[in-house]
């Protein structure tokens, strides 16, 4: 082949020399003696009398002279090839009309209108696969939130596409969401949020015609069950001393022990799981006030347990534990376990919060700035905008740094951009208590209050925190001690007070203010208030 | 490598035969003499058709690009349709078996085609020869023009004459598996 296909193109001076040994050897088994003997001819002139074989170069047979030497038709091996031409007359003619087979024909046209099709469903699968290809890239950068909003707006794309299309069309069946999208969302949801709770949204993600089917076989589902169903059985042994404690008003230190008493007894029990013994006490200790100390012991008593745990879980206590470390001075080693846990989502707020109130403490403004702007430019919308959660890091930033006017300004733009954020209404709070404007405070902190209970009962379970509590109660308490109460819900003052009256916040700042040992502007200053 | 050049054009089969059909005809819309009617053959020329050189620089340069054109059309086609389909949308045997086997054909359909995607190196060279340095050269607008096409069909003739296509075709699926699965 390579002999035949050389002898076409423009040849160098080796490449001639092969292509007339060629000709030879064809010229002696094909043609008759006397035509041999031409063929011979033409290339004995490269033979030397000795019989060695001289080196061929252009100048040693010239471009002229070549084409002048008669040449075999290289298709049928006997006729010399017309001049200037690869083959002789006959098979030129032949050759030029050899036809495409019909099957030939068949398969060029199906390949065409195959492709074209494809090029169809590429084109209606391609906005959908773009957001999902965002998801994938923020996913591998660890910004998780992002990407599981990325994977959870493909799925709105693709009832767009269906709805321009019809979806009733045969095109729709193409485009379709699948069982390996519900797996990413699923995945990013256990990595946003946590096993436990992702496993209470796992009939909401899972929605893919084939998804009962594919459930069964995920092997990142079977685990997140395995966790979910080592947290059910280790609970189930003492849920109902524990939902009684959790669910009275006033928890007395005795029944606190008690209960404390009864989950350590089942420590060791077959299917129970040590790490959540700890969490379940120092839960109880936490509602019964038992102490900042006994809290500790029971946290640091997890992360030892974690150690021999076939589970992971850290997601459960490490945002107290660090907060413990905080509380302790022990800055570096909080810093340490924070960056890891950043490292590892770069889109949950917490860890970054915690580094920048670290930071404030230690007086390291550069870095608290650094690491706010660095939450910020990795968690931007596709529209450019800051996300939730980086307005909350910038209005603390700017409360830290006593910027109240910007911080007024960043939360009306905040609060513009994403309806029913508490945390932006309890910012702009903290900034009016800040600048000694307690109606305006108290104003915002009921805001902020009545937006948690709203999401609360559309199931945000994490919605109504103590710092809300905490920032509603001084808020009322001043501007009842200070403000004018004439604003809105100044009448609700009183039974506001009065539901707050002997309840210990932990961090002990609320209490300070409240006492009236400490002012309210240095703590906010500091940071303290998100301590509570 | 002449055996594993082979084996893998026969492995992709469908890009060799439609390659060999749409070599064939631009053979036959530019009166190229054709001397074999094979596709699949067990030599170099596996997806390719012997033919004649063209003697023109604007033939030449349809002889080695025009084929081609067709095949990265269709290859991206069915490649994306697929890709988009099996990674991105996430379509698993459970959700449509017809429509998950649909894609993972396009896939080796778009694989297959975009590796029978360039000539034989004597037509891509044929071109050179004439357009740059023949008697009669292209104008030298085009000559400009056509560079970098030649330059990459050239480089992706090498390539598939040595088998690196293949092997870059497993990396970038292998790549799909292991990045967005």
């Amino acid at each position: 082949m390579d002999n035949e296909l050389n002898s076409k193109v423009p040849q160098t001076g080796e490449e001639t020399a092969e292509q007339e040994d060629y000709a030879v050897s064809a010229a002696e088994e094909i043609l008759p003696e006397e035509n041999t003997d031409t063929a011979v001819d033409s290339v004995s002139e490269d033979i030397a009398d000795d019989g060695a074989e001289l080196p061929v170069t252009e100048e040693a047979v010239p471009e002229e002279e070549e084409e002048k030497k008669e040449r075999i038709c290289p298709n049928c091996g006997r006729e010399k090839a017309a001049s200037g031409h690869e083959y002789c007359r006959k098979c030129e003619k032949k050759l030029v009309r050899v036809k495409l087979p019909l099957f030939s024909y068949i398969a060029g046209a199906a390949a065409i209108l195959v492709s074209l099709f494809a090029l169809i469903v590429a084109m209606l699968n391609i906005l959908p696969s773009l957001q999902v290809f965002e998801g994938v890239i923020l996913e591998k950068g660890r910004i998780i939130y992002p990407a599981n909003e990325n994977y959870r707006g493909a799925d709105e794309v693709i009832s767009t596409v269906q709805e321009h299309i019809g979806s009733t069309s045969v095109l729709s069946r193409f485009v379709a969401r699948g069982s390996g999208l519900d797996e990413k969302i699923f995945r990013t949801t256990v990595k946003y949020y946590n096993p436990l709770r992702a496993n209470q949204f796992v009939d909401y993600i899972f929605i893919s015609p084939g998804a009962s089917a594919y459930k069964e076989k995920s092997k990142s589902l079977k685990e997140n069950r395995e966790i979910y169903k080592a947290y059910e059985d280790t609970y189930s042994n003492f849920s109902a001393v524990y939902t009684k404690l959790a669910e009275s008003e006033k928890i007395d230190p005795k029944d606190a022990e008690n209960a404390i008493k009864s989950i350590e007894s089942v420590r060791g029990k077959e299917g129970v799981e040590d790490v959540l013994i700890d969490l379940f006490e120092y839960d109880v200790a936490g509602m019964s006030s038992l102490g900042y100390e006994r809290e500790r012991e029971y946290l640091e008593a997890a992360v030892e347990d974690q150690k021999s745990s076939k589970y992971d879980w850290r997601f459960l206590y490490i945002k107290p534990y660090a907060d413990c470390l905080i509380r302790d001075g022990k800055t570096d080693e909080a810093t340490a376990l924070l960056n890891d846990l950043a490292a590892e989502d770069k889109s949950a707020v917490d860890p970054y919060m915690q580094l920048a109130k670290i930071y404030k403490s230690t007086g390291e403004t550069e870095k608290l700035k650094n690491t706010v702007y660095e939450y910020c430019a990795n968690n931007l919308t596709s529209e450019g905008e800051h996300s939730d959660n980086s307005y909350t890091l910038l209005l603390y930033l700017y409360r830290v740094t006593g910027e109240f006017e910007e911080m007024k300004e960043l939360a009306a733009t905040a609060e513009s951009v994403y309806d029913i954020m508490p945390e932006h209404d309890r910012q702009m709070a903290l900034a009016y208590l800040a600048q000694g404007k307690y109606d305006e405070a108290f104003e915002k902190a009921y805001a902020a209050d009545e937006e948690a209970y709203y999401r609360a009962n559309y199931g945000d379970s994490g919605a109504m925190t103590e710092e809300i509590f905490a920032t509603l109660y001084v808020s009322a308490f001043l501007c009842d001690k200070y403000g004018k109460k004439d604003t809105d819900n100044a009448q609700y003052l009183d039974d506001i007070l009065r539901s707050f009256e002997g309840r210990t916040f932990s961090g002990g700042k609320v209490e300070l203010i409240i006492s009236g040992k400490a002012d309210v502007k240095d703590i906010l200053k500091e940071g303290g208030c998100d301590l509570i | 490598m002449r055996l594993i050049y082979v084996i893998f054009k026969f492995l992709l089969f469908p890009g060799t035969f439609v390659r060999g059909v749409f070599e064939h005809l631009t053979c036959k819309i530019l009166h190229l003499e054709v001397e074999s009617e094979g596709y699949l053959r067990a030599d170099e020329a596996c997806g390719h058709v012997e033919h004649a050189l063209a003697t023109t620089h604007w033939s030449a340069w349809l002889m080695a690009t025009g084929p081609g054109f067709v095949m990265f059309n269709a290859g991206m086609s069915f490649l994306y349709a697929g890709v988009f389909g099996i990674f991105y949308m996430g379509i698993t045997p459970y959700d449509s078996l017809p429509l998950f086997i649909f894609y993972i054909v396009s896939i080796y359909a778009g694989v297959s085609f975009l590796c029978s995607l360039f000539p034989l190196t004597e037509d891509i060279m044929n071109y050179f020869d004439i357009a740059y340095h023949g008697e009669k050269k292209a104008p030298l607008i085009l000559r400009i023009l056509a560079f970098p096409l030649a330059i990459i069909t050239r480089a992706g003739a090498f390539c598939e004459r040595n088998c690196i296509n293949f092997l870059l075709a497993a990396v970038f699926i292998a790549l799909h598996i292991i990045f967005v699965l």
